[in-house]
């Protein structure tokens, strides 16, 4: 199994109560409670991180993008990708992803990750996703339009990556006279695709169908192997088996000497993370046309449990995260892997309020405790019906 | 008065229109929330005209076509509508996006119409007056927000936000969005052009207006040559539903152009 080294770039000096106050760190909540001379030492904090990660052998680092909050402060994520391109080493760069729909030209996207992977050398992987339903608030972009210009961007992306230019591409939304990038990419035919998604059956479908890495974000592990089992499904009607290769698990790892210790020093932070970074009023989430009316009501009915606080507890019983000793993470990572079938794990190390020298504590057990016994490691898979 | 309602083709889709009473044709445009249907205040207009109310495309039920991309869409759809019946004469009512609509409508061929009046219409953006963000709000919020007299919007509020009606408005927020999200409530193009609504018209507001400001009242008025304006107090966005009598004062000259 690959194991990535995932970055969510929280503003873990958020004044945690203005955020209670205000009901979300999403959109409402003012960007007059950052601070730049904290944001500053943040952002090299976890880009030392990061470069920490690939010295320790991570197969890789990810950033991904989010905008207008606290959660994350990585709103241009090639940005810090590209302040990594050149410090990894050994392992890959995965910008996971960019939000298509939102910007007015995507050929900026196909000419920023075509210098990522020349600048690496074809170890950038790229990622493409909608924005999550907040982000057509904040970034003024139609609901109603994301589905359709996230197919078209991505279109106009990998013919832009993929035939000699220059052409025009006359989309509904993009109309370019002239799409002829320099650089193109140094991976032929394209940089490695990777696509996060919350599990919408639309994206399970398309992306098996352009044999791209489907990666699911955050969620107990019976649904992920739901997803994943959903996703070979889909990969079969195209006609082709999916590799466990093409599966990735986002997830948060902690390790400590015990289960005991791991849960205390985890707690906090996890708890604000998923509690206080993460709450977003479902008005907000779900801006009409976004998704079909049916999925609004899906997600409505799933996501009721997030009213509730999740305590930590609730969080590793359910298989979100993983937190323990050196033993019980690499079990229940075993288990997880073999249950689900995925060969590819997007590991959050610091998460929430984590501190610097906290986190790079638990990247080195991880490194150390975990990461060694997953190097050669595929899912195995259950014992055959008879 | 219980109107007559009938189905009819128009530009690939079914249409639903309610009708009722006699005289001079009056063609409503209804709001974004057009689950509300027929309103008591219609039966009043009703006694003097033959009012006509058509549910928009991509509305209450109705599928959304592909052509419904643009508030413009929908005006050009209520053209078609005005000749596939063969109006003449038509005072033309729009209210909230309907009156964006209606004032579309009417800049693109006022022939077929003989007054206009746009209640607390969107459509045109006035520097530093924010409408309210009615997609951060809940459909029972904005029962509350939009009417004046609290206790008028509870009891709306109970009677049409249903769980048996949430397909249907969660439907006809997705086309609002669709047509309203982006410019927010308005076209750039349109108060380019309202100078050709070369109408006798009426611009009315509810003075507590919560969604918008009726401050747009007076813009309206200097954008349409001749415009009289109505603000009615103690009113939220909805004088139809809040206070038809001082409506219907107000509508005295569209009524009987």
């Amino acid at each position: 199994m690959q194991i990535f080294n995932f970055h969510l770039m929280p503003y873990a000096h958020a004044d945690l109560d203005a955020i209670r106050a205000n009901g979300t760190a999403w959109l409402t909540f003012s960007n007059k409670h950052y601070d730049p001379e904290k944001g500053a030492q943040l952002y090299h904090d976890y880009l030392d991180q990061l470069e920490f990660a690939d010295e320790l052998g991570f197969d890789g680092v990810v950033v991904n993008e989010h905008h207008q909050t606290a959660y994350g402060i990585m709103p241009a994520p090639g940005v810090l990708a590209g302040a990594l391109a050149r410090s990894i080493k050994k392992g890959s760069v995965a910008v996971l992803g960019r939000a298509l729909p939102l910007v007015n030209n995507p050929l900026t996207i196909a000419e920023e990750f075509a210098i990522l992977d020349n600048l690496m050398r074809g170890r950038f992987i790229g990622g493409f996703v909608r924005g999550i339903g907040v982000e057509y608030h904040n970034m003024g972009m139609n609901p109603a339009d994301s589905a359709e210009r996230f197919e078209e961007a991505h279109d106009l992306i990998m013919q832009s990556w993929t035939r000699p230019g220059p052409f025009s591409f006359e989309g509904k939304h993009f109309k370019l006279k002239y799409v002829n990038p320099w650089p193109t990419p140094y991976s032929k035919p394209h940089p490695r695709i990777f696509i996060p998604s919350s599990g919408s059956l639309s994206t399970i479908g398309w992306v098996a169908k352009h044999r791209y890495t489907y990666c699911q974000t955050l969620a107990p592990i019976e649904a992920v192997a739901k997803t994943f089992a959903l996703f070979r499904e889909e990969a079969e009607k195209c006609g082709y088996q999916a590799s466990d290769d093409q599966l990735a698990w986002s997830n948060a790892i902690f390790v400590a000497e015990t289960d005991e210790k791991a849960l205390a020093m985890a707690r906090p932070h996890l708890e604000t993370y998923i509690n206080v970074f993460l709450s977003k009023n479902p008005t907000m989430m779900s801006p009409p046309g976004y998704s079909s009316i049916e999925s609004i009501k899906r997600v409505r009915a799933i996501k009721s449990y997030k009213s509730a606080y999740q305590t930590a507890e609730d969080m590793i019983a359910r298989g979100i995260v993983i937190v323990g000793s050196p033993n019980t993470v690499r079990e229940k990572l075993a288990e997880y892997q073999d249950l689900a079938g995925f060969n590819i794990s997007l590991t959050k190390t610091q998460f929430g309020t984590m501190p610097h020298e906290m986190a790079r504590e638990n990247q080195i057990a991880v490194a150390e405790e975990i990461l060694p016994y997953f190097r050669d490691r595929t899912p195995q898979k259950k014992a055959i019906a008879a | 008065m219980e109107p007559a309602s009938t189905t009819l083709k128009l530009c690939g889709v079914d249409t639903r229109l309610l009708r009722a009473g006699r005289g001079a044709p009056l063609l409503i445009l209804q709001g974004a929330n057009n689950v509300e249907g027929w309103l008591p205040f219609y039966d009043r207009l009703a006694e003097t005209h033959d009012v006509l109310l058509p549910t928009h495309p991509g509305f209450a039920g109705l599928p959304a076509p592909d052509w419904l991309e643009r508030i413009a869409d929908l005006a050009n759809f209520h053209l078609e509508l005005i000749h596939a019946l063969d109006l003449a004469d038509v005072r033309l009512l729009g209210l909230s996006m309907g009156g964006w609509a209606a004032a579309e409508l009417a800049t693109r061929d006022a022939s077929r119409l003989a007054a206009l009046a746009l209640v607390a219409p969107s459509g045109i953006y006035l520097p530093g007056v924010e409408p309210l963000d009615v997609f951060l709000r809940t459909d029972e919020q904005l029962f509350e927000d939009l009417f004046h007299d609290k206790a008028l919007g509870a009891r709306w509020r109970d009677e049409r936000v249903t769980p048996e009606n949430e397909d249907l408005r969660l439907q006809s927020k997705v086309t609002t969005a669709k047509l309203a999200w982006s410019p927010r409530w308005y076209d750039p193009h349109l108060r380019k052009w309202l100078k050709r609504a070369r109408l006798p018209a009426t611009i009315v507001w509810g003075a507590n207006d919560a969604f918008l400001s009726p401050e747009h009242a007076q813009e309206w008025s200097r954008l349409i040559p001749g415009a009289q304006t109505k603000i009615i107090d103690a009113c939220g966005h909805h004088p139809s539903i809040e206070q038809p009598e001082a409506l219907y004062a107000a509508l005295a000259t569209f009524l009987n152009a």
